[in-house]
């Protein structure tokens, strides 16, 4: 596989939010506003790239018993190391992003990533991969948070759309809108995907 | 691979990791205190923009179930802190719909508020609570005084109504109790320390009547007759 496929493979053939499903906490909770959302997606695709290279750089002393603790352990006190860096040197980007930094340590496609990529490949592919997955899961937040600011508040990454008597449906911006953004949005997903397939009528 | 070798390979990277995040934490300490420091400066004079020194004042006695006073500050309008224009009061209240809720009020001494800031903690849900952060629900608390209320007030004219904002009432709830306490904190601070200036009003006084008896004295020996026309026009005043 070469490395324009394996980007495109996280983009679109496997994105980690719409087609493998990882990280959903991140996806239900920060997509309010695309401002938000865009800075969740970046800064995980930030770790997300330097966790590859770090897990990759190291796949050949890492023991195969021993991997996932050891993935942890260096994913962890990297994002921590990150966080403060930020802190201490960009107080004004730690503040906007504080809050999601510690998320990134939980988050799944990072460990997924290490596991079932950066572990087997080289430095080189285990960036495109982190880049394509990274930007994957940005792109998915940001079309997620597109929809609930829009109908939720009536706004555009805080841009008012309607005027001032606009009245946002409130439900759109809390949790169950959330699980109905993503649900019509997975099932749009998969009619395409199952005509594109050959439109097995079965399967729906 | 023997069972010893993985055990040590896992140890070294463990060690490893412990010993970057020792070097960064060693690192970053010292700036990111001072960062947080000047944060808080920050909103403080944003708070109470008439003051320029502020000192850390915490003796009082006051107790309530919701918010938590953090820390209470004098602001003075002179750097050799003498001339006091007004408290900045800390809080943090419980109540919030998303947790905790940081708010910064500036009170001026005559317990008006000047300025509501709200910091961190802070984690209201972004399009709803997080709008308390905006000016059009703050500003409604600066220049007043009283006991604020969200929603229709009563009869009493104490009562200082303050439109919450819509579908966060919860949020604005726990922003005006925050208002509330410390508004009350310094009125504590203000009445415990009436007493002190009272004491001082007296030995001003002493001081005014030992000066004028003094200046009395000196004005006698120096004019024999106090100029009688200016006598005159005053009596005529009164």
């Amino acid at each position: 596989m070469n490395n324009k496929k394996i980007l495109f493979n996280g983009l679109f053939h496997e994105n980690p939010t719409f087609v493998l499903l990882l990280g959903m906490c991140p996806t239900l909770a920060v997509t309010t506003g695309v401002i938000d959302a865009l800075g969740m997606g970046l800064s995980t695709a930030f770790v997300l790239i330097c966790s590859n290279i770090f897990i990759s750089l190291l796949r050949k002393f890492i023991p195969d018993m021993v991997r996932i603790a050891a993935y942890v352990v260096i994913i962890a006190s990297f994002v921590t190391i990150v966080k403060m860096l930020l802190e201490a040197y960009l107080p004004a980007l730690s503040e906007s992003l504080g809050m999601y930094i510690p998320l990134i340590v939980v988050n799944c496609i990072i460990l997924g990533r290490a596991e079932a990529f950066a572990s087997k490949n080289n430095v080189l592919s285990s960036v495109f991969d982190a880049l394509g997955m990274g930007l994957g899961f940005t792109g998915a937040l940001a079309i997620i948070a597109t929809f609930r600011e829009i109908i939720g508040v009536g706004t555009f990454c805080g841009i008012p759309l309607f005027g001032e008597n606009f009245q946002g449906a409130s439900i759109m911006i809390m949790a169950p809108g959330a699980f109905f953004t993503l649900g019509i949005i997975l099932a749009v997903i998969n009619i395409i995907s199952v005509k594109k397939k050959g439109g097995d009528k079965d399967v729906c | 691979m023997s069972k010893f070798s993985i055990a040590l390979r896992l140890f070294i990277i463990t060690a490893v990791s412990a010993l970057l995040l020792a070097l960064a934490n060693n690192l970053t300490q010292e700036i990111t205190v001072n960062n947080q420091k000047k944060a808080l400066e920050k909103s403080l004079a944003e708070a109470l923009p008439s003051a320029k020194t502020f000192e850390v004042f915490n003796e009082f006695n006051y107790k309530n179930d919701s918010v938590k006073i953090k820390c209470v500050y004098k602001g003075y309008s002179d750097e050799k802190k003498k001339d006091l224009v007004g408290y900045v009061v800390e809080t943090s209240s419980m109540e919030g719909y998303g947790g905790e809720i940081g708010v910064i009020v500036g009170v001026d001494t005559d317990n008006k508020i000047t300025k509501v800031v709200i910091s961190s903690p802070f984690s209201e849900t972004p399009g709803l609570g997080a709008k308390a952060k905006d000016g059009k629900f703050l500003n409604q608390f600066s220049g007043k005084s009283g006991i604020f209320t969200i929603g229709s007030a009563g009869d009493d004219k104490k009562e200082v109504k303050v439109q919450a904002i819509s579908s966060a009432t919860i949020t604005s709830k726990a922003v005006t109790s925050c208002v509330n306490a410390a508004s009350e904190v310094v009125d504590v601070i203000a009445n415990a320390q009436v007493p002190d200036t009272k004491d001082l009003q007296e030995t001003y006084n002493k001081i005014d009547e030992k000066s004028k008896i003094e200046r009395e004295n000196a004005e006698n020996s120096h004019k024999d007759e106090p100029n009688p026309t200016i006598a005159k026009e005053e009596e005529e005043n009164e």
